[in-house]
């Protein structure tokens, strides 16, 4: 048995590196495996189109915990190709916010801090270079080629909703070829 | 010369490390990143944050965490979430029971209070009523608010509890002023209290 002791100790100590290996693996793919299905399973939306958002209800299952005064527009966005042109009117609390395939909000634009109404952003990869000739978009380099957009408008009560709504539909996205 | 036993034995401890380790790593991620992102929360009576939330320098389990739970979280800068799953007693929220958010008048550009059911969903009801927020909600005269949570029918700013079985208040700060601007501020902040008016 004594001979055995020693195995055993190195054994379990083997154990413990491997499982906090795993562990940490496991813990820094689960946002890009999260994301992943997302775009692929739960939005499952053609890349670089908006898709707007109906008024939160008890139906809406896409997100957990989602804000019912915000009205959401959706955008899988894969620059991998080309920069994207994204357009948008903006109401009093507009927000565009981008999220990384690792879940990274790395880039957000309120409406005021937006220096123009429509606001312009073009998102390019990393790499790329783009001087927009309008001299009016943002320029935003992409810490991962495929993401998403999400621009949040606040529904201030519900007599405001047809005019967020129509503003909503106002929102454009474009490759820029 | 290592003998054909000790090749043996080397096999079978890596064989059992990378098994059991591996079964261990993996199942252990929940439990920890909970523990992590619990760990860095600060907390204001019932309520609780995370300032890394939506943050590019987040610890990975508190991504982990956040995607589980908040896919899509922005940056604390933007807008604040805190969350609660408590009462100011620290007994959870359920939904057989009548609860009074009283809250101060929030200091930030544009506030909402929700309440999810268990499953982290708005609750279904008649009145189609998931929030209130600081546009649309009645004020006390001196500028504060009182929401109700219960299943039954409330005058005033009533959230119907509807079928959910546990209840998680979210209160979101959008363009959050200094007061609630990073952690110590936070703590001292005067912020909503959850108070239990009794249960069904």
């Amino acid at each position: 048995m004594k001979k055995w002791i020693p195995w055993i100790g190195w054994t379990l100590l083997a154990v413990i590196v491997v499982a906090v290996v795993v562990n940490v693996v496991v813990a820094v793919s689960i946002p890009t495996t999260i994301m992943g299905v997302t775009i692929n399973k739960k939005f499952n939306f053609p890349s670089n189109q908006w898709v707007f958002q109906p008024p939160i209800t008890d139906n809406s299952t896409d997100v957990v915990r989602p804000a019912p005064d915000d009205i959401y527009s959706l955008l899988v966005y894969d620059v991998s190709q080309h920069p994207l042109r994204v357009t948008s009117a903006t109401s009093e609390y507009w927000t565009i916010s981008a999220f990384a395939m690792n879940t990274d909000n790395f880039f957000n634009l309120t409406s005021s801090q937006a220096k123009t109404n429509p606001v312009e952003v073009v998102f390019i990869s990393k790499g790329m270079t783009y001087q927009d000739p309008t001299g009016k978009a943002q320029v935003v380099t992409v810490p991962s080629d495929k993401g998403i957009l999400m621009i949040t408008m606040v529904l201030p009560n519900q007599a405001a909703l047809p005019g967020i709504l129509q503003a909503q539909k106002q929102t454009t996205a474009e490759l820029v070829k | 010369m290592i003998d054909i036993k000790t090749i043996y034995k080397v096999l079978i401890a890596a064989v059992i490390a990378l098994v059991l380790g591996g079964i261990i790593g993996f199942f252990t991620v929940n439990p920890v990143a909970n523990l992590v992102t619990s760990g860095s929360n600060v907390t204001n009576g019932p309520w609780s944050t995370n300032f890394a939330y939506g943050s590019t320098g987040a610890n990975p389990y508190v991504k982990a965490w956040v995607a589980e739970n908040g896919l899509m979280a922005v940056s604390a800068s933007l807008s604040l979430y805190l969350d609660a799953y408590a009462d100011d007693n620290g007994q959870p929220l359920v939904a057989n029971c009548d609860y009074v958010i009283k809250g101060p008048a929030l200091k930030t550009g544009y506030w909402n209070i929700t309440v999810y059911n268990e499953n982290g969903f708005v609750i279904a009801n008649a009145q189609n009523r998931y929030s209130y927020s600081s546009t649309d909600i009645q004020f006390e005269p001196d500028g504060s608010f009182i929401i109700y949570l219960s299943k039954t029918l409330k005058q005033g700013n009533w959230l119907p509890t509807g079928n959910a079985k546990t209840l998680n208040v979210y209160l979101r700060l959008h363009d959050p002023g200094p007061d609630y601007s990073n952690a110590n501020a936070l703590k001292t902040a005067q912020l909503p209290q959850i108070i239990k008016e009794g249960c069904q």
